[in-house]
């Protein structure tokens, strides 16, 4: 199970890791971090976002020792794969190794690709190839797009959104 | 009944279009309260002249059979010389320094001569000084022409539309690669024959990079921000992606999706975002159109979405845009 939670933490030094030793300390997988120090709260503190993957007992057990290390929970629940996005990608998509590619969306751990389909043309020529990649949220999406454009620019493919985007 | 002299400077398809629609539609214009009379026809060898109106026909005719101008003079030669009202600049689209027509525009502006113009190029690179010269000599210049071809999009913006903010537009704006597109996804074919195929028909350029790379799309983007979203922005501003790598796979990878794949120019107000890509379009969106059509849809703050769609080029198509400017002016000014 997928789990996003918000904590509030101090902003001073050391504070972050001081949060995420008892998570670690509960064998629950940390599947990534958001951490903003620009937007602070008006009592001067700042909010960290963490989303792990854990059992319903390890989140019990997690809270209690978050709890004990004086770190407010602001917010907590499970993550769905909620946003979908489809697009095309044109180029020597084989050569370029396409594994590399999804894999690395998929460690992300906010988005995986749910479907995949490879056209290649008779010739030798450019195939193509429809991705649909699933995300917990629109601006996971959008750094999926980030790293999908990065890699469309180093290994020369181009990629066809769809028009709303 | 008012009159306007007018000049035309290209004498090309447009250029000739024009005067062909203006001859055509002499009495249906008079009925109307216009007396339009092309005083000169300039082109690169040499010019006609007469004050009292050229017989289009004739020149027409002169021109096919290969035959030189009479007068050995240039555009700028004639803008002080002749008696006009009206310069219409046709000359071909220049968007690396705006030349030979951003010269021609300026020095009539500067003459106090009003512009009509389909070239793109003059727009693209000096927007805010050919607005400015305009503005200090108190003359106008009309451009519909050089987006959209017939497709009324500029002056419904700053007419009908011009309490309204326009937060985005967003578009097909090149018939050629709509074509090209279009007949490759219906018929499964290959980039490169149908583009050998839409230059036999003449529907794309010998040298058609300059549209199936986008810079065609991108440069028109430029002269809409500038021109009807207030922004300040050059070519360099646009990211630029064109139609020559979409392979049948990709469309038909699309239409399993119920969608095709169309070149479209975007820009956005907010963030400065300007884009020419291809992009996937559901068969049921107001974008969805085949063929050499282009279509517009303009995003506003008051009337939401305004969409318009029509031919985006052709000679006779475009001079219903330059009329249109050509007669507003006379309205305005004459
Ligand atoms: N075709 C369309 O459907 C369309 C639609 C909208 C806008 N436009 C724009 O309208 C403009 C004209 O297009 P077009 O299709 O008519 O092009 P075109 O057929 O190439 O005509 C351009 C004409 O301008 C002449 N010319 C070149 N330099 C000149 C100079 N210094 N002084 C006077 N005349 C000069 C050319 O003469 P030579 O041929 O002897 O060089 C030619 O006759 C372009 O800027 C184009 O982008 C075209």
């Amino acid at each position: 199970m997928k789990i996003k939670m918000n904590l509030e933490l101090k902003d001073e030094p050391g504070t972050l890791a001081r949060a995420i030793v008892p998570i670690s300390a509960c064998g629950i997988n940390i599947v990534y971090i958001i951490h903003d120090r620009e937007k602070k709260q008006a009592n001067g503190s700042i909010t960290v976002q963490i989303t792990v993957e854990a059992e319903e007992e390890q989140i019990k057990k997690m809270r209690h020792s978050l709890e004990k290390n004086k770190i407010r929970i602001l917010s907590i629940g499970e993550e769905r794969l909620i946003e979908e996005l489809t697009f095309i990608m044109i180029g020597h998509i084989v050569d370029t190794d396409i594994k590399d590619t999804i894999g690395r969306i998929d460690e992300t751990g906010y988005a995986e690709i749910v479907d995949l389909e490879l056209k290649m043309p008779q010739k030798k020529k450019e195939s193509s190839a429809r991705v649909t990649i699933k995300a917990v949220g629109k601006e996971e999406v959008k750094r999926c797009m980030k790293i999908i454009e990065r890699m469309a620019f180093k290994k020369s493919i181009t990629i066809v959104y769809p028009v709303e985007l | 009944m008012k009159t306007a002299k007018i000049s035309i400077v290209g004498f090309g398809s447009i250029g000739a279009g024009l005067a062909t629609e203006i001859a055509k539609k002499k009495d249906f214009l008079k009925i109307k309260g216009y007396d339009l009379k092309v005083v000169t026809i300039v082109d690169v060898d040499g010019a006609e002249i007469d004050e009292d109106g050229l017989n289009i026909k004739s020149i027409i005719e002169k021109k096919e059979r290969g035959e030189d101008f009479s007068y050995d003079k240039s555009a700028l030669d004639l803008i002080g010389e002749i008696d006009q009202d009206i310069l219409v600049e046709c000359t071909p689209s220049n968007i690396r320094n705006g030349n030979p027509g951003l010269n021609h525009i300026l020095t009539s502006l500067k003459n106090r001569v009003n512009v009509v113009t389909s070239n793109k190029g003059p727009l693209v690179v000096a927007y805010k000084r050919i607005m400015e010269t305009a503005k200090k000599n108190n003359v106008s210049i009309g451009y519909e022409a050089t987006v959209g071809g017939a497709i009324p999009l500029i002056n419904l913006v700053k007419g009908n539309l011009r309490a309204d903010e326009i937060v985005a537009i967003k578009g097909i704006l090149n018939g050629t690669c709509n074509y090209i597109l279009t007949k490759m996804h219906a018929e499964k074919r290959d980039y490169e024959e149908i583009l050998l195929e839409a230059k036999e028909l003449g529907i794309a350029e010998t040298d058609a990079s300059y549209d199936v790379e986008g810079i065609d799309t991108a440069s028109k983007l430029v002269i809409l921000a500038n021109s009807l979203m207030g922004m300040d922005v050059k070519y360099e501003d646009v990211e630029v992606e064109g139609v020559t790598r979409i392979t049948p796979e990709s469309l038909d990878l699309a239409d399993e999706l119920g969608c095709t794949i169309k070149l479209i120019g975007e820009v956005e107000r907010e963030g400065k975002r300007l884009k020419v890509s291809p992009k996937l379009v559901p068969y049921d969106h107001p974008l969805s159109v085949g063929g050499t059509l282009n279509i517009v849809l303009i995003k506003t703050d008051v009337a939401g979405e305004v969409t318009i769609s029509g031919k985006g080029a052709g000679p006779k198509e475009t001079s219903s845009a330059l009329l249109s400017d050509i007669l507003n002016i006379v309205d305005e000014r004459c």
